[in-house]
């Protein structure tokens, strides 16, 4: 496994280099929407910078893009390997290929996540902004990670059958981030809902409020469990279809 | 002591939307050994690899992969392939990215497999410059250098070629020769799709032909050319021969190797009776010609003039 991560490491920098304007461009953007969201609660709301408010919405969007990264991330590779032709070396290794894409939108996701965290730490230190958030929690966040997969293999399964799902990622894409805000608060049934429990959790463990109980911690992990386990065994099936069919490459 | 079997097909059937592609294959690459996989185009030849690899699943029939200390299972990621075209890399990051990118996937360390594909690269022929250069700045033939030392870099235990010298130079596709002997030599299994039908007659230890999804002929290839040797005749002529003479009868034995050389796969009476017939064919010379791998898939395809050979 380390070796794939290594090899993955390579992959990405050797993609960055290639494209070095563009990488560059995309850290650009994050650096400008983090300094809307610094300077734009302020304005809309006309408070003064910083506080709960400010912490949560930094927090959502950064669950946001976490999500939706791991989300897209194992559908929209499998279209490009696909479409590139390379989906079958890629299933030639030695890992198994959910394995691979997991690993592989993980690493792109903590790499984009720890960018993320740099410019968040350097526009606090440039605006003297304190942002609230409990390192405690983390184990939330992979929670939550664990459910995302889930629901990111499944979306997976559906790009390998379907070939294009690409409009699929638009309407989460747009869906997602009122779906993460509701999720803030608790509500009845928010157990049933997928990732619903998880998201409540990060919130709480990250910014504060209630306090996180176990029942809280056991119901996100369960569900994110089911999410994790479902998701895979559709890929598993769908991949043996697609073998059947003979379409593992048609794209 | 018998020689372990790598690859073992056993009866593989396979249809897609009811038509019959693949019909009871069956198939088997001894360690050490080269086998060619012939056929034309739509013949079934892909879907078999495809199926012995794993990435299709048969509707009926068994693959078996063995080790060469007889173990039955293979661990994912001991073949060495390489796909038809250009299915075998990352285009747009360098030769050097690819192969430790591709090697990871198979368990050998990054700094390891690059200084393997230093190594084989260089067998191949692509200079130790042009290695850290995107793969899409390579010619066709590059490409495909590149693809075939990636291939080789786990040391995999059977190597499945599909279209090997598929854009290759003369001189790189002789170095493959050579190569493909040096791993068969090490024990590995090769199995070679290929329509390039020289490079199996001087490569394959056996050849396997496939016609409309079924093995129509199995055997050693001296044995096979043994086999198929025919008193066959090559006529040359003083002038370009763009139509064959219609007094001839024989017009199915009669094939175009240039333009002004006929082979005649028949009988030396019968080839007298043909040039008799044919006063106005100005035939310089002609000579007894042994069998060659391309005519025998002549022989067995039936058609005159649709040799689908590079």
């Amino acid at each position: 496994m380390w070796t794939l991560l290594k090899a993955e490491a390579i992959l990405s920098f050797a993609q960055f280099r290639r494209y070095f304007l563009n990488s560059l461009l995309s850290l650009g953007i994050m650096v400008l929407f983090f300094y809307g969201l610094f300077y734009g609660i302020a304005l809309f709301v006309r408070a003064p910078l910083g506080g709960s408010s400010l912490s949560s919405l930094v927090l959502g969007f950064v669950v946001w893009t976490f999500t939706l990264g791991i989300l897209h991330g194992i559908a929209q590779e499998i279209q490009t390997e696909a479409t590139r032709g390379t989906l079958e070396q890629l299933a030639l290794g030695r890992y198994r290929l959910e394995t691979l894409f997991v690993v592989r939108s993980a690493f792109t996701v903590v790499v984009s996540l720890l960018m993320a965290l740099i410019i968040v730490a350097a526009l606090q230190a440039v605006t003297g902004v304190r942002l609230h958030f409990n390192p405690g929690g983390l184990p939330a966040l992979l929670i939550l990670a664990l459910g995302v997969v889930g629901l990111s293999l499944a979306l997976g399964a559906l790009a390998l059958y379907f070939k294009d799902v690409s409009m699929l990622f638009t309407i989460i894409q747009f869906g997602f981030l009122p779906y993460i805000l509701a999720a803030k608060d608790a509500f009845a049934g928010q157990a049933l809902l997928p990732l619903a429990p998880a998201l409540h959790l990060a919130f709480r463990s990250f910014v504060g409020g209630e306090p996180v109980t176990t029942a809280m911690a056991a119901t996100a992990l369960l569900n994110a469990l089911v999410l994790f386990l479902a998701g895979l065994g559709l890929f598993r099936w769908v991949y043996g279809v697609v073998r059947r069919k003979g379409n593992l490459s048609m794209y | 002591m018998d020689v372990p079997r790598a690859i073992v097909a056993s009866e593989v059937s396979k249809s897609f939307n009811d038509k019959p592609v693949l019909v009871k294959v069956s198939l088997e690459v001894l360690h050490g050994q080269i086998v060619g996989l012939l056929g034309p185009n739509g013949a079934g030849k892909t879907t078999l690899i495809k199926i012995i690899l794993g990435l299709l699943l048969a509707d009926a029939g068994q693959v078996f992969l063995r080790t060469r200390d007889g173990r039955a299972r293979v661990a994912p990621g001991r073949i060495g392939v390489v796909m038809e075209g250009n299915r075998n890399h990352y285009a747009n990051v360098s030769a050097m990215t690819n192969a430790v990118y591709f090697s990871a996937l198979r368990g050998v360390a990054p700094r390891v497999a690059a200084g393997r594909f230093r190594h084989w690269a260089a067998r191949f022929g692509l200079d130790e410059e042009v290695l850290p250069q995107p793969l899409a700045s390579f010619s066709r033939g590059m490409q495909q250098k590149a693809a075939l030392a990636t291939s080789l870099l786990h040391d995999p235990d059977f190597v499945v070629l599909d279209e090997p010298t598929l854009g290759l130079d003369p001189g790189s596709r002789l170095e493959l020769e050579k190569i493909v002997r040096t791993l068969a030599e090490d024990g590995k299994g090769l199995l070679i799709a290929s329509h390039d039908l020289g490079f199996i007659q001087r490569t394959a230890d056996r050849v396997v032909f496939i016609r409309a999804g079924e093995v129509v002929l199995d055997d050693a290839t001296a044995q096979l050319i043994r086999r198929y040797e025919k008193p066959w005749y090559l006529v040359r002529t003083a002038a370009e021969v763009r139509e064959l003479p219609p007094a001839w009868r024989s017009k199915g034995r009669w094939r175009r190797r240039d333009a002004r050389t006929l082979l005649f796969t028949g009988g030396w009476p019968e080839l007298r009776r043909e040039l008799c017939a044919a006063p106005e064919l100005e035939v310089t010379a002609v000579q007894k010609e042994t069998a060659s791998l391309e005519d025998i898939f002549m022989e067995i395809q039936g058609e005159v003039g649709d040799v689908d050979a590079s």
